[in-house]
């Protein structure tokens, strides 16, 4: 219904109490938003906890979007905020309660089970251009980014098994990413 | 890249945040530099973006990982050590001394002893059958030796009567003669060799025929007949009766 709308529209539409336009925004910014987050937070249960708040939070201030950021950087900007507010909350609580599990836990990730036809296919065509994507890349920024995300190395050990500076892998590792994003980008994923 | 301004993927000035935004999604950043880039990032929409965009890039991969790779269970890699030094121990044990003990030893007893009896049975008929021949080889020996008579001898070269009237009847020798094989210059062609017993001949005639020359001792030769190799064959040993040879035919 709103495929056509851009993000300002859509940011117009559920100001004037349009509660399908928000739904909108959520659904074409939900996974972004949960990626920063995950980033940020570093698991599924924050992240997932981390993105619920900064919609929620993204609805209640919505009045207040001026439209002088983009719809992106403006919800960028409340995910990190909120994730930001979840680590003070998540540190405090630890403290209170002794429990080092939480900062010291391992990244997790947990698909979610129940996943619609169309969210089936259309995160099967994402591994597919992700796969694509990370075969594209230059052979040192892709080596990198293996060593990283599949053999779980640290900047130091990458750094030490090239014989590279800290500093170059760390660059490779961001350039490497970058691409990627852009390659990922031009090949948008359709949903069904 | 701190301290340097860079361009974000929406070209906007970023703050040189880049080695932090990385270290900061892997976890691998130091407390203070944490503090100060949150701060930063809570504040700094061009980094929140690129932040974002960084971010979502690194799940992207991240969830591919998971979703591709992590349940796949790695093969079991089994190396099989002790077959590999039982082999090396059976490669290295080789040797002929090894190989003849282990083959006697007694877990092969009933092949052991099947091949003893081999071994004796062959070598028993080695010794008979050696045993044989010798025995056939004395016997021959025993035999008395034939005696070449003038009855028996095939052909008598040794017995002439007259010399120069058979070297006078001697063939001229064949043009090319020289061009035979040897094999025909044998046993068949002693005429042929004729010309070349023409001076052997002669010379034994000179100092009385002591050795005669027949057709065995051609049939020998396998080589082409050279007259030096005739001259050398006489006998022209030094014998007492040449000594008085002058004094005897004086007397006479």
């Amino acid at each position: 219904m709103f495929i056509n709308y851009s993000d300002e529209q859509l940011v117009e539409l559920a100001v004037s109490e349009n509660p399908d336009a928000f739904g909108e925004i959520v659904r074409r910014w939900e996974r972004k938003i949960f990626g920063l987050c995950f980033g940020m937070l570093g698991r599924e249960d924050d992240a997932r906890d981390a993105v619920q708040e900064a919609f929620i939070a993204a609805y209640r201030n919505i009045g207040k979007f001026r439209g002088e950021a983009k719809v992106s950087s403006w919800l960028h900007r409340i995910a990190v905020n909120q994730c930001l507010t979840q680590k003070r909350r998540q540190k405090s609580r630890a403290e209170d309660f002794m429990d080092d599990e939480t900062d010291e836990g391992d990244r997790t990730f947990v698909a979610s089970p129940h996943l619609s036809p169309s969210r089936t296919i259309e995160k099967a065509e994402r591994m597919t251009l992700v796969r694509q994507a990370v075969g594209a890349l230059p052979t040192d920024l892709r080596q990198v980014i293996v060593m990283k995300e599949f053999e779980e190395m640290t900047f130091q050990q990458i750094s030490e098994t090239l014989e590279l500076p800290l500093s170059t892998v760390k660059s490779r590792l961001y350039t490497a990413l970058k691409q990627l994003k852009l390659k990922l980008e031009r090949t948008p994923v359709e949903v069904v | 890249m701190n301290g340097e301004e860079m361009l974000n993927s929406d070209d906007k000035i970023m703050c040189g945040f880049a080695d932090e935004i990385v270290s900061y999604i892997y976890d691998e950043i130091g407390t203070a530099e944490r503090r100060v880039f949150e701060i930063h990032l809570a504040g700094c929409a061009a980094c929140a973006d690129e932040f974002a965009a960084v971010s979502n890039a690194r799940f992207s991969v991240f969830e591919w990982q998971k979703e591709e790779f992590s349940h796949l269970l790695t093969p079991e890699i089994i190396i099989p050590y002790a077959s590999q030094k039982t082999v090396f121990q059976e490669n290295t044990s080789t040797g002929f001394f090894t190989g003849l003990r282990g083959f006697f030893s007694l877990s092969n007893l009933p092949i052991t002893a099947a091949a003893a009896l081999l071994l004796f049975l062959g070598i028993g008929f080695a010794v008979i059958t050696l045993s044989d021949r010798a025995e056939e080889q004395i016997a021959a020996n025993n035999e008395p030796m034939a005696v070449i008579t003038p009855e028996n001898q095939e052909t008598p070269v040794s017995v002439r009567e007259n010399p120069e009237a058979e070297i006078a009847a001697v063939p001229e020798p064949l043009e090319n003669s020289e061009k035979l094989t040897p094999e025909i210059r044998s046993a068949d062609s002693v005429e042929n060799i004729q010309p070349g017993l023409k001076k052997m001949v002669a010379a034994a005639t000179r100092s009385r025929v002591r050795q005669p020359i027949g057709p065995k001792t051609a049939v020998q030769s396998n080589k082409p007949p050279v007259l030096g190799n005739y001259e050398e064959n006489v006998d022209r040993s030094l014998r007492l009766s040449d000594l008085f040879e002058d004094d005897i035919g004086a007397k006479r």
